[in-house]
Parts: structure tokens; C-alpha cells; sequence
């Protein structure tokens, strides 16, 4: 049933440009100079220029930060998949007494504003363990993403039959062996979202990434803060840290969505 | 299918477990050198991105060879800084030794205890604060006693464009004429779309430059009971001054209420405006021919009209819950004094009078007698535990008005208002 429409193109193409510009904007400014990146009307045609890509590596141990940023992301969102999926599982099988509670309580915990935890999770850490490592940043960031993933998880699980988790018993499966063969691959989207979100938050995260480390355990979301000076905002090796830290995400993400969709769609019409 | 996942995220735990601990190999090895005297010790400075940062850090290695002590200077970026510096300080975190706050928060973290008091390492190194400017001197005090040092002060300066404005305005009322004079919409053949600017963002800058129209109006902060008298007859002119240049005359940019440093920095090396009040650390920025390839030669800088600056200093301090005070104290006094001639030669303005005098400086930064000019007839803002909150209530009668939510008058009734109900709170005003 898949028709052409020119409607279809235009609709597409309006919604595309609203939301890709903004990125669009912040890599054509990492490849101008400073004068360039201000003049109005904005210049279109121009020799472009990797002095601000040069400017952040030589500024700033961006390759260390790097590491940092993917050791923490990677970290926690293995941690909080691999908890998260268990307690989905378990919320979603057994029957807990107080579930009701519990299920309330994973929601209450994204109900505050973060910012209202950061001075508690500060001392907490400075008693146990230190701040500025990144042990510490992947147990505040997995605090983070839990919540979301057992709610997904959960829900994901809750919706299989459970008939076919009985027929992988009936076959010789233990408890664990049916969950980990039939049950998750089939709740594989949900999988595949929770990643996607679970990395993205960690990618992404500034506020506890600023509070909770030094020098040694920056991510590269405070790293670019830092081109925001007193004098000035050095809006070209700003624009050059985004751009570059824009590039791992999309290319998990494409990894990531082929089974994202795949299991969207399948079984959804009989 | 699945072999594949497995292996690939077999592979990603290889990468974590061989990544891992080679970082934190690395953040073990500067904690745990040195532990006797002061020597070999390590201490972590907080600083601001920017000239802080980079003057501090250049300055180090330099300390380290005089004293043996290693600075580890931390960068934050401006926008947030305060909040990751509260956070350290708030959270009596141990790995912080000497933090840089602007001097109106001293008061709110010597209150709390957060600063070290620095009259017993004073008295025991025989220092004294002679040397510096004496406004910067009673801007690290609270209640007499000194909790900071003062280390880079800032005022503001009337930057211009010489080749517009010959005799640069020494009133506000000669201000206001010049900006008509060269904003379009009232002379067309302005060269500039308008005659000037005005800090309106709202946050902790906006009243500062404001006050410097306030003063010189006549207008006082408090009055002698530390009663506030921001809604004098002084009050509401200043306020209405610079309402009425954004509003009615429109001499102003319209988007000025976005504007701080570093917009209105731009505003002018874009040509948009002839002249604007700016902080002196834009003298540095304009006069590079890279940065500013328009106006590096057709600017200048005198004081502010009528002259009443505005100064701040950002000023060092030492944590109490540091366990390296010793260290500490030796660094804040060395760069504030044995090092405040190579501080500013690495991009600093010191508050200390030798060192804006010096002529070998003044060559290199010729802005520094305009700078201490500036600071005769300069104020401050008082050191209140309160001002963070204070500093909140008037920014936000500046912005109702200049939004046009209320007029100069109501809004800052109810800003002095405000004010005199939380200092009564506190328990100011009890007999």
C-alpha cells in the first residue's frame, strides 16, 4: 500500500529541517573562522577552515576526555541494562508482594529535578569511594538510567505470552535459560531503547559530570564548557567540540535502530 | 546472530577493562605524593576559564620552583563555575584547596565557615595587605577580619570609537546625546545602527554596570543602618536613564536584555554600536588585530561618564575543610604579591599599585593607568552574607523595568522593598 506523495515529501522534508538545522548550524560554524562565524548576513561560500578542531586538540586532552566520556557511557549503560533488565523480568513474572509500591517508587526517583540531587550525591560520594573517577560517575549515571530501563523492560516483558517461556521449560530450559534465550530476544526493541537512551544520557550528561569530577575524570561535556571564558565565548572550537561529540552517538544509534525497527514491526498485524 | 552480539560486546568489555585502569592509575599518582611539610605537597586550585585559568596555570610551574609545591589548577567553564564551586564548597570537599570567588561572595562563604580565616597565617609569615589598592583591601573583609586575597580586579571602562566621537562623554547627559547622535533611526547617516549598549542579560552583571549611573546620580545602596535606598529620587533617574535609552529612544539594541561581556564585546567589534561600558578585560580582545580586525584601531577607552566606576575583585581564598592550608596560604600570598608582576605579565590585572605603575607593564598594558584611574572614585558592593540573594532581587527590578512590566519607580520599590524585608528577617534592624 505504499503510494507516492508529494505532500508526503514536503511534510517530511519541513519536519527535517526544524529539528536538523540547529546541528546543521553548529557544524558549519566549527568550519569557520571567528569573523566568519559572526557576519550577517551569514557567509554560505567560503574556504573552510579546521583551526578550531586544531584549537580544541591542542588546548584540551581531548583524547583523554574521549576515553573518559566512552568508558562512563559504556559502563553504565551495561550496568543499568543488565540490573534493569533483571528487575524488569522479575517485576514482570513474579509476583512480588508491595508492586505496586515498588513500581511507584522506580518512577519517583525521575520525579525531582536533578539539580536538587547533586549536593546530597556529592557528599555521599565524598565519604564512600571519592569524587573525580569514573567509578564514581557510572554509579550516579546507572542511578539514572535504572529507573528508565526497568520501566521499559518491564512493560516489554509484561506483554510477551508467557505460554512461550512455559514451552522452553517444557523443553529442558531452566528459569534463567528461557528468559535469556526466548524472552529477550524477542523483547529485543526494548532492549535496543533502553540502550539508545541509557547511552545517550550518559553521553550526554553535564550537570553531575561538572559536580562530581576534577580533572581527572572530565567528560567531554564539561570539557566544552570550558571554551565559554570570562572574556569571551570561543564559539569556534565550542562548535568543533559538539560537532565531534556528536559522532559516536549517531554511529551506536544507526548500530542500534536496524533492531529497533525490525522488532517494532514484527508480529504487529497477524 | 546471536554469537555476534556476544562477541561484540565481549570485545566492549575488553576495551572497558583494559581502559579503565590506566586512568585511574593516573588520578591515584597526584594524590598521594607527599605527605610531609609543604614540600612535594600538591594543591588543587578552582579557577574560571578564561584569564584566571590560564594566568594561574602559566604562574605554577613558576611557584613550584620557589617553594617545591605543585599547583594543580583546575578549569571550569564561566557559565558554571559558581555552581560547581558552592558544590565543593557546600560538600567540605577535602580535594579542594584554594578557590577564586568574586569578592561579594566572601562575606556568604566566611559566614558559613567555608573560609579559612588568614589573620593567624598573617601574623605567623608577617604579611600585610599594604601593597594592594586599598578599595581591594576592604573587599576580602568581613567583619574585619581577611578571608581572601584580592587577585584580579576588574572595573569598567567607556570603550568608544575615536574615530566617531573625538571628545569622548564625560557626563551621562553628553552620553545620551552622543548615542542619539549615532543610532540610525534618529540620524541616518550614523554610521553605527546604534550609539550604544547596555548589559540588560539578567543576572549578576546587569546591576553592575547600572550602579555606575546610580552613583554617580547621587544614589547610595545603603544607608548608614544598612537600611537599603535603591528607590531614592538618585534611584529611579539612573533606572530611568537606562530604560529610557532602551525603550524610548531606542539608541539601544533590542536585544540588549540578552547582552553581557561577551555580546556587548561583540557588539561593538561588529561595528553595530559607537561606543558601550565594558569591562576593562575587553582592552586586551579589541586591541588584537585577530580578534577584533574591524575596530583594533579605531577604539579607545577613558573612564565612565561622570567617573564613579564600578570594581570588583575576584579574590583567592583557602577552603577549611583543606587539609594543605599551609601550602595554601603560601600559594594565595606568593601570587598576590611576589608573583602579581608575572601574573599580570601572563594577562591578570592585580590590585596591587606597584605593578599597575610599572612602567615595563604599562607598555605591555596600556589600559592599566585607565584602570587605576578608574579605581580613585570607584565603589564597591557591600559584603553581605546576603548579597547573593540581594544581587537577585535588584537584577530582577532592572529586568521588569527594562521589560516594561513595571515603571523604574514601582520596580524598584518593590526591589527595596524586598531587600529591607529579608536583611529585617535576618535580624538587621533589631535595637
Amino acid at each position: 500500500m505504499i503510494r507516492k506523495n508529494g505532500w508526503g515529501y514536503g511534510y517530511v522534508s519541513i519536519a527535517l529541517i526544524i529539528f536538523l538545522f540547529p546541528i546543521f548550524w553548529v557544524m558549519f560554524t566549527s568550519i569557520k573562522t571567528p569573523v566568519q562565524a559572526f557576519q550577517i548576513p551569514p557567509v554560505w561560500m567560503f574556504k573552510p577552515t579546521f583551526e578550531n578542531y586544531s584549537i580544541v586538540f591542542s588546548k584540551q586532552p581531548f583524547l583523554y576526555y574521549f576515553l573518559n566520556s566512552l568508558i562512563v557511557t559504556v559502563l553504565s549503560t551495561a550496568l543499568s541494562l543488565f540490573v534493569g533488565t533483571l528487575a524488569g523480568y522479575s517485576l514482570a513474572r513474579f509476583r512480588i508482594r508491595g508492586q505496586k509500591w515498588i513500581s511507584f517508587a522506580v518512577f519517583f526517583t525521575k520525579m525531582f529535578p536533578p539539580i536538587v540531587l547533586v549536593v546530597p550525591f556529592f557528599v555521599i560520594f565524598r565519604q564512600f569511594g571519592g569524587t573525580d573517577n569514573l567509578y564514581t560517575l557510572t554509579l550516579a549515571y546507572t542511578s539514572f538510567n535504572l529507573p528508565f530501563v526497568i520501566w521499559l523492560m518491564w512493560g516489554f516483558l509484561k506483554e510477551l505470552p508467557e505460554s512461550l517461556e512455559e514451552a522452553a521449560s517444557i523443553d529442558g530450559a531452566s528459569r534463567f535459560g528461557a528468559m535469556w534465550r526466548i524472552m529477550l530476544p524477542l523483547a529485543k526493541p526494548g532492549f535496543a531503547v533502553s540502550a539508545i537512551f541509557a547511552a545517550m544520557n550518559s553521553w550526554n550528561e553535564f550537570l553531575f559530570a561538572l559536580n562530581l569530577t576534577g580533572t581527572q575524570a572530565k567528560t567531554l561535556p564539561v570539557m566544552a564548557a570550558n571554551f565559554v571564558t570570562q572574556e569571551a565565548i570561543l564559539w569556534g572550537p565550542v562548535t568543533a567540540t559538539g560537532t565531534m561529540l556528536m559522532i559516536p552517538l549517531f554511529i551506536f544509534t544507526l548500530l542500534v535502530q536496524k533492531h529497533l525497527v525490525k522488532g517494532l514491526t514484527m508480529g504487529a498485524v497477524k | 546472530m546471536r554469537k555476534k552480539m556476544m562477541l561484540g560486546a565481549l570485545t566492549l568489555l575488553l576495551i572497558t577493562v583494559g581502559c579503565a585502569p590506566a586512568t585511574s592509575q593516573t588520578s591515584t599518582s597526584s594524590t598521594t605524593n607527599g605527605q610531609a611539610a609543604t614540600k612535594g605537597e600538591t594543591i588543587t586550585v578552582v579557577a574560571q576559564s578564561g584569564v584566571l585559568y590560564n594566568s594561574l596555570n602559566k604562574l605554577g610551574p613558576d611557584f613550584e620552583k620557589e617553594t617545591g609545591i605543585k599547583v594543580n589548577v583546575q578549569e571550569i567553564g564561566r557559565d558554571a563555575y559558581l555552581q560547581k564551586v558552592s558544590t565543593q564548597l557546600l560538600g567540605k570537599d577535602e580535594g579542594l584547596d584554594v578557590a577564586l570567588v568574586l569578592n561579594n561572595y566572601v562575606g556568604q562563604f566566611a559566614a558559613g565557615g567555608q573560609f579559612e580565616d588568614l589573620g593567624p597565617f598573617m601574623e605567623k609569615n608577617g604579611t600585610n595587605l599594604e601593597h594592594f589598592l586599598p578599595a581591594s583591601v576592604q573587599s576580602v573583609k568581613y567583619k574585619e577580619k581577611t578571608y581572601a586575597m584580592p587577585l584580579e580586579l576588574s572595573t569598567m571602562l567607556l570603550i568608544y570609537r575615536k574615530d566617531l566621537i573625538p571628545n569622548p562623554p564625560k557626563t551621562w547627559e553628553e552620553y545620551a546625546e552622543l548615542a542619539e547622535k549615532f543610532t540610525q533611526s534618529k540620524n541616518p547617516q550614523s554610521p553605527t545602527e546604534f550609539g550604544t549598549t547596555f548589559q540588560g542579560k539578567r543576572g549578576y552583571t546587569q546591576p553592575k554596570e547600572w550602579y555606575q549611573y546610580f552613583w554617580a546620580m547621587g544614589g547610595e545602596l545603603f544607608d548608614k543602618d544598612t537600611k537599603p535606598t535603591l528607590n531614592s529620587e538618585a534611584g529611579v533617574k539612573a533606572l530611568t536613564f537606562v530604560v529610557d535609552n532602551f525603550r524610548k529612544h531606542k539608541v539601544v539594541p533590542p536585544d540588549a536584555t540578552t547582552y553581557e561581556f561577551p555580546e556587548v564585546l561583540s557588539a561593538f567589534q561588529n561595528e553595530k554600536v559607537a561606543m558601550a561600558v565594558e569591562w576593562n578585560a575587553a582592552y586586551s580582545q579589541l586591541k588584537d588585530q585577530t580578534k577584533s580586525p574591524k575596530v583594533f584601531d579605531k577604539f579607545a577607552v577613558t573612564q565612565v561618564p561622570d567617573g564613579v566606576s564600578f570594581i570588583h575583585a575576584w579574590s583567592i581564598a583557602i577552603n577549611t575543610a583543606s587539609k594543605k592550608k599551609e601550602a595554601a596560604y603560601k600559594f594565595i600570598s606568593w601570587v598576590t604579591n611576589e608573583g602579581a608582576k608575572r601574573y599580570a605579565l601572563a594577562g591578570g590585572v592585580p590590585p596591587v599599585k606597584s605593578v599597575l605603575q610599572d612602567p615595563e607593564l604599562i607598555k605591555e598594558r596600556p589600559e592599566f593607568p585607565y584602570i587605576e584611574a578608574a579605581i580613585n572614585r570607584a565603589k564597591l558592593e557591600p559584603n553581605l552574607p546576603e548579597w547573593p540573594s540581594i544581587q537577585e532581587m535588584i537584577t530582577d527590578g532592572i529586568s521588569k523595568a527594562l521589560a516594561g512590566e513595571k515603571s523604574p519607580k514601582d520596580a524598584l520599590d518593590e526591589t527595596n522593598a524586598s531587600i529591607h524585608k529579608l536583611l529585617e528577617s535576618r535580624g538587621y534592624y533589631k535595637k
